[in-house]
């Protein structure tokens, strides 16, 4: 683990600094902004109030001063002019002494009833007297007699450009009718107070300006109409002398101005008191910057503060971690001293306690460590010494499994040696034992003597038994040597054991026992030749060694398994024999006739056939009772066309009587011994020693022959098979045919079943010959 | 500089004033000296110095005050706003009529006035048909004269139809800028009512002036001076006008007259007894 400080750390006392800081910042900022909204807004609210003030005291003092120039011509048209001591001359100095009083009257005139000048006085033009001249604005007669009533002429700009408005009271006859200058009035309104650098001026009902503090600007005859400040006053309530009040917008000189609206009283002017934005919010601007410098103050103070203060904080536990790294360095002296009596000193007391129990238990695990280290080094010493035997030892057990190679290889050349010893001995045997066989039978159908019978019967049993011998021999050479491959295919149990019963009944017959078969309609998966030689090996078994009762077959179903039973009454078998009686050439040593004689292969034959099936064996017995073999096997999904049986089956001669018969084979004693034993049974036949020799024979009959009977081995002429495919292919017939051979190679049974032939195999008796030919002839 | 004092403060600077006297005999070479100082703005206190100073430097602001129409005389093309930077005041005395009506007022019995003037001033406000009209609603006998030089006014003023007149009006002329002083004193040597058109004169011993009240002119080009100082375009200035009227009569035995009729002393603005 790095101890290295990590990039990008923000040191804890700067976070707190920033934090106070910030916060100290925010809230003065956020008073600071407070006090400068609400300064402004006191300042706008004053500047309204001074200004409203002052607009109202301008709008009274135009209008005092319009009232002593109207109180004036009240003054002079209430005298009862034409009367007398109130001539013409006394009304001219009575003018004078008017325009006298009040300068901005430059011009006086006398109108009559009709509107026509009887008299003007003027300050600037020679006196005109009874002029006759008409009046200029007719709207100043007086209709009706109101003394007291003053009336206003429209603003005009005499010489174009000097602002003049006439005048008019009611005398008694016609008007008086007073021409006022109205530039004077300017010198009133830069009288009035407007406050620093403010202005005061004054629109007519036009919105001209007619008065202004710079005098200048009302020789421009300015419109002010669409102003926004004449606006905005027109269309406030007429009723409120002050109309608008604080108005933010622009001068004539278009600069930024606050302004505030008066009516004049009994006119329709206005009066309006402007001042420079910058002036009128001096006192903000002063607020602000009060503000603003208290800010940067009060922020300064909070930095320091804050900043020390985030210091003092942050200094116990930059100690704490500054003495935590001393731990993660592995300096486990590291301690803090502290003195707050707070919670940060009694972490420090904990980090203290923590640092000295880590110190204990690092002093404890040290020694544990060491301790450890002393053991393991004893355990790998000892390992060591173990590692050297188990080195020897392997050294030793490889040389033995080389000895074990070396012997398993010889025992396999030897079990190959056996097998191959076997299946040349069993095939070189059952060539006589064939022929023997086959003489016999055909001894037996010529005698007539029955001593004579009985022993061609013994010498036919001992042939019997000799190839019962010799077919186990070649069987269980044949499964040790791998040479068997089941062929599994739907097979009908129960046909077959009717052929197996069929062809032990003789042997049991002759032992005085009864040999039954429970019939049933079984169907099971297997394959058929293994299967048969299970049942032929187990009904041997039982028949060879029960003395007296019988055999019983029979079959159960056990769900979708059949199982096989073999019942006999025989001796029985011991426990300790159950399992022993499986193994090969195992015999049990009980008195005998002679008739158990065998070599003990046939249920080591049975078991090696059900393990290859995938069936299972169990055997019960009781001992001087009898036993009973249970084969369990695979029940087929569907049913299969059941064999025909043939309940009342005739004697084989009976049977194939009348048939035509060719045989071939290429031992001259075998098919010499199969013609006598064929002619026996009442058939025709034709002997042949190759298959060109049969079709030369053949040529003599006109008859297709009714079935082939062949040899497989012929010599140098070829096999039975091809002799087979020669005649069907010259008779173009589907002849049935049968094979002889004493080749027990596995593959030859599927091509005799391809080319739909039947196969026996060597040696064969007479009697069994006869029956396979007959089943080939019925199956055809 | 007494007019100047009170706007000083709305000056970014203190400016600097120099003062060039210009006439008729100097009057090119005078304003060549003006214009290589490179000055902001020139005031011109009359309607011909003003003329020659918008002759020579037509884009230097022109302050001026004149007597003379200042359309008539070229100044300006308006007195409102107006393409030349130019502004002032234009102080235009039309109030001869009234003289001849204030003298008849003030001296009842005078049936006959002199009006002395010169040719300029005569042709200004024609005053061959403006006064006659007045003279005869008045009921009295007119004469009009002219003098243009010195010697013209001594001329006549030593003829002796000059005192075969009841009274004397002298306009605002280049007459009564001369020669104001011996017509007070041979008026008062012949007993002759006399009117003038400058209200200092009556406060120098004539006994009667009628006239427009100048009293506003130097505040008035003070403050049309510091403006144009301070950026406002001359030419959007306009032209101001007095715009009150001053009667100044004297009443005492230094005159050699009898006061004047009790409704002139009334009207009076300004009454030196």
């Amino acid at each position: 683990m790095s101890l290295a400080r990590r990039t990008g750390v923000r040191p804890l006392a700067h976070q707190y600094a920033a934090l106070m800081c910030g916060l100290t910042l925010l809230l003065v900022m956020l008073s600071g902004i407070s006090e400068s909204y609400f300064g402004y807004r006191e300042s706008l609210e004053h500047i309204e109030q001074i200004q409203q003030a002052q607009a109202g005291q301008g709008a009274n003092e135009i209008a005092i001063y319009l009232g002593i120039i109207k109180t004036g011509i009240r003054d002079v048209a209430k005298m009862p002019w034409g009367r007398q001591s109130f001539g013409p001359q006394q009304r001219r100095d009575e003018f004078y002494r008017l325009m006298q009083l009040v300068p901005a009257i430059i011009d006086l005139q006398a109108i009559d009833g009709q509107g026509r000048e009887t008299l003007h006085i003027s300050k600037h033009a020679p006196d005109r007297i009874d002029s006759g001249e008409p009046l200029a604005e007719p709207e100043l007669l007086f209709r009706t007699k109101d003394l007291s009533a003053i009336r206003h002429g429209r603003t005009f700009f005499r010489d174009g450009y000097l602002p003049t408005i006439r005048l008019s009271a009611f005398d008694g006859v016609g008007a008086i009718v007073a021409t006022v200058d109205l530039r004077l009035l300017s010198e009133v309104v830069a009288r009035l107070n407007a406050g620093e650098g403010g202005r005061a001026y004054i629109v007519d009902e036009q919105g001209q300006l007619i008065a202004h503090t710079r005098s200048t600007h009302v020789l421009s005859r300015i419109d002010l109409s669409k102003s926004e400040a004449v606006v905005k006053a027109r269309a406030s309530a007429a009723s409120t002398a002050i109309l608008v009040t604080g108005l933010a917008t622009t001068d004539l000189e278009h600069l930024p101005v606050i302004v505030t609206a008066a009516s004049v009283p009994l006119t329709g002017w206005l009066v309006f008191m402007e001042q420079p934005r910058g002036e009128a919010l001096k006192p903000a601007w002063a607020t602000l910057t009060r503000t603003l410098l208290l800010m940067a103050l009060g922020g300064a103070v909070a930095v320091v503060g804050g900043i020390a203060f985030a210091r003092r904080m942050a200094a116990p536990i930059v100690a704490l971690r500054r003495a935590t790294a001393q731990v993660a360095r592995g300096d486990l002296d590291a301690t803090i001293q502290l003195s707050r009596h707070d919670e940060i000193e009694d972490l420090a007391q904990d980090f203290n306690q923590m640092a000295a129990r880590l110190r204990d238990l690092y002093a404890s695990l040290e020694a544990k460590v060491e301790a450890r280290t002393q053991e393991l080094s004893d355990a790998r010493d000892v390992l060591e010494d173990s590692a050297h035997e188990i080195d020897l030892l392997n050294q030793r057990l490889m040389t033995q499994l080389d000895e074990l190679s070396l012997r398993k290889d010889e025992a396999e050349r030897a079990n190959a040696a056996k097998s191959r010893f076997l299946a040349a001995a069993s095939h070189d045997l059952r060539q006589p034992m064939h022929s023997i066989s086959l003489l016999i039978g055909v001894l037996r159908t010529r005698l007539a003597d029955p001593a004579q019978i009985d022993l061609a019967d013994k010498v036919q049993s001992s042939v019997t038994t000799m190839e019962n011998l010799f077919g186990n021999l070649l069987d269980i050479s044949k499964l040790d040597a791998g040479a068997v491959h089941p062929h599994i295919e739907d097979v009908d149990l129960g046909w077959l054991l009717e052929r197996a019963v069929e062809t032990w009944l003789p042997q049991a017959q002759e032992k005085g026992l009864s040999l039954r078969l429970r019939h049933g309609r079984w169907v099971v998966r297997g394959d058929a030749t293994l299967l048969e030689r299970i049942v032929g090996n187990l009904l041997a078994n039982a028949i060879r060694y029960t003395r007296s009762g019988g055999v019983l077959v029979g079959c159960r179903r056990r769900g979708e398994q059949c199982e096989l039973q073999i019942w006999d009454t025989g001796p029985g078998i011991a426990e300790e024999h159950r399992e022993a009686i499986f193994e090969e050439f195992f015999r049990i040593g009980v008195p005998g006739t002679g008739q158990e004689k065998g070599l003990g292969l046939g249920l080591s034959i049975v078991q090696r056939c059900v393990h290859m099936l995938g069936y299972s064996i169990a055997v019960q017995s009781r001992e001087g009772r009898g036993s009973v073999f249970k084969v369990t096997l695979p029940l087929a999904a569907g049913t299969m066309a059941p064999h025909a049986t043939n309940s009342t089956m005739d004697s084989p001669p009976q049977a194939l009587e009348g048939n035509f018969i060719v045989v071939i084979d290429d031992e001259a004693t075998n098919r010499e011994a199969v013609r006598d034993g064929l002619l026996g049974a009442g058939c025709h036949v034709v002997i042949a020693s190759s298959g060109d020799d049969a079709l030369t024979q053949l040529q003599a009959h006109l008859r297709t022959p009714d079935l082939i009977l062949t040899d497989f081995q012929l010599g140098a002429s070829g096999d039975g098979l091809d002799v087979i495919r020669r005649l069907r292919a010259h008779y173009d017939e589907e002849i049935p045919a049968l094979v002889v051979t004493a080749n027990t190679d596995t593959r030859l049974v599927a091509e005799a079943t391809a080319l739909g032939a039947g196969l026996l195999h060597k040696p064969v008796g007479l009697q069994r010959l006869l029956m396979a030919l007959k089943d080939s002839l019925e199956t055809a | 500089m007494r007019a100047l004092q009170p706007h000083l403060g709305a000056l970014s600077a203190r400016p600097r004033i120099e003062f060039v006297a210009v006439d008729a005999r100097n009057e090119d070479e005078a304003l060549a000296r003006v214009l290589r100082k490179g000055p902001t703005v020139i005031v011109a206190p009359n309607g011909s110095t003003a003329l020659a100073a918008r002759r020579s430097a037509p884009s230097i602001p022109t302050i001026f005050s004149s007597y003379l129409d200042p359309v008539q005389a070229g100044l300006v093309s308006s007195v409102q706003q107006r393409s030349e930077s130019a502004t002032g005041v234009w102080i235009s005395d039309h109030l001869d009529g009234k003289r001849l009506e204030l003298l008849h007022d003030a001296y009842p019995y005078v049936k006959s006035i002199l009006v002395l003037g010169d040719s300029y001033w005569r042709e200004g406000i024609q005053a061959e048909s403006s006064l006659p009209p007045v003279a005869a609603r008045l009921g009295i006998e007119l004469v009009i004269l002219s003098a243009d030089t010195r010697a013209e006014i001594d001329a006549a003023l030593d003829d002796p139809r000059f005192g075969r007149f009841d009274a004397w009006c002298i306009p605002r002329t280049s007459v009564a800028m001369a020669a104001t002083g011996d017509i007070v004193e041979r008026a008062r040597t012949l007993k002759k009512p006399l009117i003038l058109a400058n209200t200092a004169d009556v406060t120098a011993g004539a006994p009667m002036s009628y006239a427009l009240d100048t009293a506003f002119i130097w505040p008035a080009l003070a403050e049309l001076v510091v403006r144009v100082l301070n950026g406002e375009s001359a030419a959007s200035i306009p032209v101001q006008r007095p715009q009150r009227f001053v009667l100044a009569v004297r009443t005492g035995p230094e005159t050699g007259l009898p006061p004047p009729s009790i409704e002139v002393v009334r009207r009076a603005d300004i009454v030196i007894r």
